[in-house]
């Protein structure tokens, strides 16, 4: 790579591309002629292979969407500029240099563009996230709707079940796993004292990863003949034989793996190699310790189901017996494989929100994280209990009956290492000087909500119980307890918490105080009445109901309509505050950890010397203790490369 | 911590604790326990919820207290004291969670055991489960698409499916077990109530998994041998309604004589009509065809997604049976 | 590849611009990212082997038996492809001690080699699909079988596309004894499929 020329004065983007090259240069216009392109080539590459492999009939629908799934998205990259990098390299040709072209964002359209700046993905992340849960929250209000009175008012259960299972696979592979990815890389460089992620091209593609994913399971929606209608478990043989649609959904779930499982491995690398100076493991904040964990989730988690949506894809397509029953195959095996992931799953969409909570009420508390070693480990025992507890979804599935109450200890013990965390935020704010800004409403929020919904765990973690309430809203209940009151709640707090430092400008305290209360009541009318339901009999998935539950769920469909419309309150304060809010100062809530000690928003390259880590990230109330020390001299000599790096 | 902070902490988690309690006693969380297994489990659910609520008290005691004392004012900079930490305390909140959970699991695990035990004689039934229909085999070879159960005796039921998976459920019976095709569960009821409860299929298995209910039956002993010397007269009505129970039809249907509510497929109720407007023969042979091979023709509205394996499955008595009674209906 | 391209150019500013990294840990950023990727490539080819431990296990094969009645597993011939496979991890491993000591010429070679001898493997795999008697749809044995050989074949692919890059710019003179990371990096990769493939063969036609 000794060819790379190095062009010092490329400092400002390349001039842009006139004539022809317009449409060969990386952008926009490139993918409107190259993903029709790649297009074609899905269509032709499955169509020749087997011609030449003498197979009929050539032309199979459901193989060609298959590899159409795979080849357009790639084609959409390709002509978007995530490739450019790597292609350059690997064709011999001299490989640009980073001109930090790719770096910063000058105006709303550097936003659409590929982008190598951590900063600007996590924006990007998060506002493409976001439009994920509104639209799958949409999706949950429409057969809200339909649920409001018994029978069939608006749409048909085909529908219906398309809407439910879309509602979850966006909220979970386009919401919540992303949008912590999305918050994670804007602040973990930062608080690490690093100027970027290990790898920012990897980092673009893994952004661009998302649309994709999110695009492929709505388009998967309109299919004729009816979209993914499994569920978001998407359970074997049901799943094997549902419409077409159904492909769409396990390809879109591919996607957004892969996208989950790069960005898990950057945030390793770069976590285990980037940290500044005197930054030790014991010395990161806990935000930090949390994406470490989970990208260890992620990574280890993840390609489980990429493997159960490959399974299930091929019992389909290629007419394999993976899980077919006549054919030798193992029906159960799916579920087994499926929740090695989505147990895991379910800690990767919280622990980056307990490291969330950590920092919020730590700074807003004004006092030291309670127990932080203790704090780090508890999230560690949490991986690794999590790898053996997955079977407790399957109690009632009918698998071998030696497995229940090992798998009910396990998901048991998970308590004591979640407990150990609750107790010890609730220590950390004793005696605290506690602010009630809207991110520590929203954290203070998560913490009695979580708990109920881990509570409703422990009951389902109980195999008798679980056998009584298993797939009914007594699980619906439970999930949203986790998930909305859980995770949803810590990322109001992170996006609040952090949103001064992303935007530069402050966001209204007001309208977020008015948004907490009414997301914390609609929340609650709306999903604690399921669990009732549930015990006395309503199952899940159903879009017809017995009518004795006719009055409870009007209720509730009224009250997830005021849900909704709070988050209509949220839309207008962040949108608002984000165009005109006043300027943020760099550190508004005097916090210690290093994004703060930097510009709102921050410099293009984060910090213009390296910091010196001198301390541990909380020490609020110690006198004269420090975190880090800035623009220090820096450290001689600077080991710019690893040992043993070419 | 000061001697009065302790008191006022304790007198809200009692307050806290007492308004969770009454929610648990005021509100009827569970139906009725019909079966002695349900009883078992109820057991759990209270036990558990007292410790539920015991934890919940506490978290919520020091959250509110927190909330109530340490209120920063409007213009206090000042930083909270620098406390790390505290083992001892940290040891017991680790321990303590440790022995509830403990408890916990090692009350259902005696429940769980307990509701598996079938007595030296249980009464076998087959229950085999196909979209979006239920059909239970007696010892004896009939078969019928509700349950009929005596009360007190101890009942295994042998569960499987022919398509897809479903899961048999009833809440007031508790017991809950997936059907799997190629596959063999089983669960345990003992019935102690006479009474009629519902059969939920609570996983979801296609475009009718709503409308998949049946019913058990509970009939006192007497009763119960009765109704087994008579052959079982669950289906009083015309041959083809039972045929159309047990195969699910009522999933997708709706049919006004069969109380069949289901709108995935066309309303049964205007065949007549429908047959003229398709014009594709007798109306008959319509039906006939409609349902061996319904591809064939498709509704105006509709889309092929009635299953094409009912011409195999319904064996050519019953599905004469089932045509007639369509006919007749319509 | 991926991470090979990206340690260069941070550590190699020379310009104004962000300040020179810090690296807090004595292993290399892309070594330490190709081994995190093959544990996840890891746990893919994991699910495979559990589906096919479900199947074959838990499901006690076929009506009991594995590979059901009928069903002959190429085991002789895939045995010399696995001698084939395994061999080049040797001229992979000749290849990059060469640029190591600055022998280009063995480099290339040693490329050629590897990825001619990948080449052949993946070849007399597709050889072995077409004559194997059975298909896809034929059974759980099939799909276990497809499916563990396929996702090897597939990871073969990748692998010799990315020999073959390799390979062109160790005819370039792209690599010196100094910056010989793309040889390194690729080589890892190269290597695990060549062991992955040891554990499939061992499993799908031995066992
Ligand atoms: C963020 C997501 C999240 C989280 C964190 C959890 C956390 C837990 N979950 Fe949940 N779960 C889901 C998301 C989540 N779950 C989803 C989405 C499903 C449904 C999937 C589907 O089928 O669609 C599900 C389903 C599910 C089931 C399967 C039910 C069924 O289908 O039959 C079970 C069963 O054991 C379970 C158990 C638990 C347990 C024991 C915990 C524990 O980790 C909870 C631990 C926390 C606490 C207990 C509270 C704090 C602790 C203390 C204050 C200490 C003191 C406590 C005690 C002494 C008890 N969950
Ligand atoms: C993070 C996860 C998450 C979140 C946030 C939610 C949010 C909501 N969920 Fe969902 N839900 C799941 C995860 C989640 N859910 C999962 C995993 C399942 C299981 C699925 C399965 O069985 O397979 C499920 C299932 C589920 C069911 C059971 C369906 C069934 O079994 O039949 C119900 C029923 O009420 C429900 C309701 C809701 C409601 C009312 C909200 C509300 O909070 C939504 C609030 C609304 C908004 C936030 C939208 C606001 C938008 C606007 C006001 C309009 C703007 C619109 C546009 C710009 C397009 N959800
Ligand atoms: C999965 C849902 C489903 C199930 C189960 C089902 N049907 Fe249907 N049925 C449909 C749909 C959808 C149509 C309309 C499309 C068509 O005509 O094929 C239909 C059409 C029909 C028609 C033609 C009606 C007309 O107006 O054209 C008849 C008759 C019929 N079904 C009878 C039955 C009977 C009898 C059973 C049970 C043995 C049954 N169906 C089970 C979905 C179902
Ligand atoms: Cu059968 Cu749901
Ligand atoms: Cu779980």
């Amino acid at each position: 790579m000794t060819d790379v020329a190095h062009a010092h004065d490329l400092h400002a983007a390349p001039p842009a591309p006139t004539g022809w090259h317009r449409l060969t240069a990386a952008g926009w216009l490139r993918v409107l002629w190259v993903t029709p392109l790649f297009f074609g080539i899905g269509v032709a590459l499955p169509v020749l292979l087997r011609w030449a492999a003498d197979w009929h009939p050539l032309w199979k629908g459901s193989v060609i969407l298959t590899v159409e799934l795979v080849t357009t998205p790639i084609g959409f990259l390709a002509g978007l500029g995530v490739f450019d990098y790597w292609a350059y390299y690997a064709s011999g040709r001299p490989t640009r240099p980073e001109d930090h072209s790719g770096h910063g964002a000058h105006s709303w359209r550097d936003y659409f563009h590929v982008n190598t700046d951590h900063k600007v993905i996590g924006i990007q992340y998060v506002v493409t996230t976001f439009f994920f849960f509104l639209v799958s929250g949409f999706f949950a209000l429409l057969f809200r709707a339909e649920l409001a009175q018994p029978g069939d008012q608006y749409f048909n259960p085909q529908t219906f079940n398309v809407l439910v299972s879309d509602h979850a696979a966006l909220m979970i592979f386009l919401f919540i796993v992303p949008v912590f990815a999305g918050l994670g890389n804007y602040v973990i460089p930062l608080m690490i004292g690093a100027g970027d992620m290990a790898f920012p091209r990897l980092n673009a593609l893994s952004f661009w990863l998302l649309p994709i994913g999110g695009a492929i399971l709505i388009t998967g929606m309109v299919m004729p003949g009816g979209g993914p209608s499994a569920g978001w478990t998407c359970y074997a043989p049901l799943c094997s034989h549902q419409p077409l649609g159904q492909v769409f959904f396990n390809m879109g779930v591919q996607w957004a793996g892969t996208s989950s499982i790069m960005t898990a491995l950057n945030f390793l690398v770069t976590i285990i190699t980037m940290r500044a100076p005197g930054m030790t493991f014991w010395r990161m904040p806990l935000l930090v310790w949390a994406n470490f964990t989970t990208s260890l989730l992620v990574v280890i988690a993840t390609p489980f189901i990429a493997g159960s949506q490959f399974f299930v894809l091929f019992d389909r397509v290629l007419h394999t017996n993976f899980f077919e029953p006549g054919g030798g195959g193992y029906v159960l095996g799916y579920q087994h494989i499926f929740w090695f992931y989505s147990h895991p799953a379910v800690y990767i969409m919280i622990l980056p929100g307990f490291g969330i909570i950590s920092e919020v009420i730590a700074v807003m508390s004004r006092k030291p994280v309670f127990g932080y070693r203790l704090m780090a480990l508890s999230l560690m025992a949490i991986l690794v209990l999590g790898f053996s507890v997955w079977a407790h979804h399957m109690f009632v599935a009918g698998m071998a009956g030696w497995l229940r109450v090992p798998m009910m200890v396990t998901s048991m013990v998970i308590a004591v290492p979640t407990g150990v965390k609750v107790f010890s935020w609730l220590a950390t704010m004793w005696n605290g000087r506690i602010r009630f800004t809207t991110p520590m409403l929203f954290a203070l929020g998560f913490l009695s909500m979580f708990v109920i919904g881990g509570l409703s765990g422990i009951y389902l973690a109980s195999v008798p119980i679980d056998i009584h309430a298993s797939d009914t809203y007594f699980i619906v209940a439970h999930i949203h307890y986790v998930l909305f009151g859980g995770s949803v709640f810590t990322i109001f707090a992170g996006v609040y918490y952090w949103f001064p430092k992303m935007t530069g400008r402050m966001y209204n305290e007001r309208l977020g105080q008015l948004h907490f209360w009414l997301t914390f009541i609609g929340f609650n009318l709306t999903f604690f009445p399921m669990h009732y339901i549930g015990l006395q009999g309503m199952p899940r998935r159903v879009a017809d109901y017995a009518h004795r539950f006719a009055d409870i769920n009007l209720f509730i469909s009224i009250a997830s309509f005021g849900l909704g419309a709070s988050t209509l309150v949220f839309l207008y304060n962040v949108i608002n505050s984000w165009a005109h809010g006043p300027v943020a100062e760099g550190n508004p809530w005097r916090a210690l950890t290093l994004e703060w000690q930097v510009s709102s928003p921050p410099p293009i390259f984060n910090f213009d010397e390296i910091p010196q880590v001198v301390g541990h990230p909380y020490e609020y109330g110690v006198p004269g203790a420090k975190h880090a020390i800035l623009g220090a001299p820096r450290p001689v000599p600077v080991l710019t490369d690893p040992v043993g790096a070419d | 911590m000061r001697r009065g902070s302790i008191i006022q902490l304790t007198a809200i988690g009692l307050v806290a604790g007492a308004i969770c309690t009454a929610v648990a006693l005021a509100i009827p969380w569970l139906p009725v326990a019909g079966g002695q297994e349900a009883g078992r489990i109820h057991f759990v659910y209270w036990f558990t919820t007292v410790i539920a609520i015991c934890v919940f008290s506490v978290v919520t005691a020091v959250l509110v207290y927190s909330v109530w004392k340490f209120r920063a004012g409007p213009d206090d900079d000042s930083d909270g004291p620098p406390t790390h930490g505290h083992t001892q305390l940290e040891i017991v909140w680790t321990a303590i969670p440790a022995v509830l959970v403990t408890a916990i699991s090692i009350v259902s695990a005696i429940v769980l055991a307990q509701n598996g035990h079938a007595g030296t004689n249980p009464l076998v039934i087959k229950v085999e489960a196909r979209q979006f229909a239920w059909k239970f085999t007696y010892p004896n070879g009939t078969s019928f698409g509700t349950l009929t159960l005596p009360q007190g005796r101890h009942v295994k039921l042998d569960i499987t499916a022919d398509d897809v998976i479903h899961s048999f459920w009833v809440p007031q019976l508790s017991q809950k077990q997936d059907a799997v095709p190629g596959q063999h569960n089983f669960i345990v009821i003992t019935p102690t109530h006479i009474a009629t409860y519902p059969v939920v299929c609570t996983e979801l298995c296609g475009l009718g998994h709503a409308l998949m209910r049946s019913q058990v039956d509970i009939l006192a002993p007497a009763d119960y041998e009765k109704w087994v010397a008579q052959g079982g007269t669950a289906s009083s009505g015309p041959p083809g309604l039972a045929v159309f129970q047990q195969n699910g039809c009522a999933g997708c249907h709706t049919f006004k004589p069969a109380l069949a509510t289901g709108n995935v497929g066309p309303n049964l109720d205007n065949l007549a009509q429908e047959a003229k407007q398709a014009n594709r023969g007798a109306l008959d042979a319509f039906i006939k065809e409609s349902i061996v091979k319904p591809q064939a023709y498709i509704a105006p509205g509709f889309t092929d997604a009635m299953p094409h394996t009912f011409g195999t499955q319904i064996p050519p008595d019953k599905l004469q049976q089932l045509v007639q009674y369509l006919a007749k209906g319509a | 590849m991926t991470s090979a391209a990206e340690t260069h150019d941070q550590g190699a500013f020379e310009h104004h611009g962000p300040p020179p990294v810090h690296y807090s840990s004595r292993v290399s950023p892309s070594v330490l990212g190709m081994f995190l990727f093959i544990a996840s490539e890891i746990m893919l080819f994991g699910s495979f082997f559990t589906v096919y431990f479900f199947d074959r296990v838990v499901n006690n094969g076929v009506n009991g038996v594995w590979p059901p009645n009928g069903y002959q597993r190429p085991a002789f011939v895939a045995g010399i492809n696995t001698v084939i496979l395994v061999s080049s991890s040797f001229t992979m491993h000749w290849a990059d001690t060469s640029i190591k000591k600055g022998n280009r010429r063995g480099l290339c070679a040693g490329m050629v080699l590897t990825f001619l001898l990948g080449l052949t493997f993946l070849l007399t795999q597709v050889i072995e699909y077409h004559r194997i008697g059975f298909n896809t749809s034929d059974t759980s044995f099939a799909a276990t079988f497809f499916g563990l050989t396929g996702l090897h074949g597939a990871h073969v692919f990748v692998g010799l596309t990315i020999l073959g890059v390799m390979t062109v710019r160790a005819f370039r003179g792209h690599f010196t004894p100094e910056h010989h990371h793309g040889i390194e990096i690729g080589g890892i990769y190269w290597h695990f499929v060549d062991v992955m493939w040891i554990v499939v063969y061992v499993t799908v036609y031995l066992l």
